[in-house]
């Protein structure tokens, strides 16, 4: 098993859900705004936190994968 | 038949040709003043001539600049302008060898020729959510829009047809999503692309340069702005962006790549992900992290992985945007 191959795939079908993910975000939130300034500051910084957060450990995870199939240890840690 | 019928086949065989004869002009030229660089990929020592990126610019550049003057659209010549401008930056590039914050912040300057000729719109079609009104925002976001998919299409021109060869899988894929004016510009730097894959492929002939690269990348970004489906491209372009994002974020900003530690190392012409734990993970990188693998598979897979993006933007397009 190539397991070099899986964690790349694995890398593009998280970074396209992760992408749809900040589509629903912006379209609940974003696009809701109603006309109340601090109503759309919260809901602009919400948006922005959250989507930054969800790189981070979407970032995070693939990078722990990847240092792991490194060491050779693999992502099942074996 | 219409005009155009005849006209669109025609430009894309004279496109291709133009193309083909300048390549072998230039490399010719390239080889006589020894403007070689080392492929460093390869068993044995091997030279190759750089920049040959003038060679496929010129010929794309030129079918738009007729076209538009033919046809009377100006997104031909804007697209033209824009990537005229990435190629421009790219020849600077090649020949001072920009910084790391340099290089996308002159890149930020591309866009402009399309807001001066009146050819965008900012409802972009967004996965999800549908037609967009974005009037304040969208002008804020499409020249690091613009800087993103060029340097993003640079960083991942690092193996012998790599470049060409994923952004020929992906454009073809992509052509359903386009409107009629942009599948023509697409097919027409499809055209321009296919002569220097060939020449480009393992083992390469030809390096395009940074010339290539970032003409490329503003041409690919024009061509999703004016047809209004950036989300589109980003997502078809996924194993391009995830490569410049991880790479930023592994060695804590903006860096050059003869500034990073490579991600990978070579050894007898198979290439082995670096130990080195502050080598950047790169995608290349991922793919040999479990065992080595030689140029041409990691090239292949890298295509077959941006062909499964595009088919992702294709199914997002489809069944998951309203219209």
């Amino acid at each position: 098993m190539d397991k070099g191959l899986l964690l790349a795939i694995w890398i593009i079908l998280s970074g396209w859900a992760l992408t749809i993910a900040a589509m629903l975000v912006i379209k609940v939130s974003v696009l809701s705004i109603g006309k109340g300034f601090l109503e759309a500051a919260i809901k602009v910084i919400s948006a922005f936190l959250i989507l930054s957060m969800s790189l981070l450990v979407w970032y995070l995870i693939n990078r722990e994968l990847f240092t792991r199939l490194k060491r050779g240890g693999g992502p099942g840690g074996t | 038949m219409s005009a155009e019928d005849l006209l669109v086949p025609l430009s894309l065989i004279v496109t291709a040709a133009f193309t083909e004869w300048a390549l072998r002009s230039y490399i010719y030229r390239l080889k006589k003043a020894g403007r070689l660089s080392r492929d460093y990929h390869k068993r044995e020592e091997r030279w190759v001539p750089e920049p040959v990126g003038p060679a496929v610019v010129i010929p794309f550049v030129s079918a738009l600049i007729v076209l538009s003057g033919i046809t009377g659209n100006p997104k031909f010549l804007a697209v033209a302008v824009a990537t005229s401008l990435g190629a421009v930056i790219g020849m600077i590039d090649d020949l001072i060898n920009l910084s790391a914050l340099t290089k996308p912040a002159l890149l930020l300057v591309t866009p402009l020729p399309l807001i001066a000729l009146g050819v965008l719109t900012p409802r972009p079609l967004l996965p999800v959510v549908g037609r967009a009104r974005l009037y304040y925002v969208y002008w804020l976001i499409l020249p690091i829009m613009f800087s993103v998919f060029a340097n993003a299409i640079n960083m991942m021109d690092a193996l012998n047809g790599l470049m060409p060869g994923s952004v020929i899988t992906s454009l073809m894929l992509l052509l359903p999503v386009m409107d009629a004016s942009s599948r023509w510009m697409t097919l027409l730097l499809i055209s321009s692309l296919i002569p220097y894959f060939l020449k480009n492929k393992y083992p390469a002939d030809a390096f395009g340069g940074d010339t290539l690269s970032l003409s490329v990348g503003s041409a690919i970004a024009s061509i999703a702005a004016t047809s209004n489906r950036e989300m589109f491209f980003f997502i078809a372009l996924i194993p391009f962006m995830v490569s410049g994002f991880v790479v930023i974020a592994s060695v804590k900003g903006l860096r050059e790549r003869r500034e990073m530690k490579r991600p990978v190392v070579v050894r007898d012409g198979v290439l082995y992900v670096n130990e080195d734990p502050e080598a950047p993970m790169t995608l290349i990188a991922v793919l040999v992290s479990h065992r080595g693998k030689d140029e041409r598979r990691v090239v292949k897979e890298i295509i077959a992985l941006t062909a499964l993006s595009s088919l992702l933007s294709l199914t997002t397009y489809y069944l998951m945007t309203p219209r």
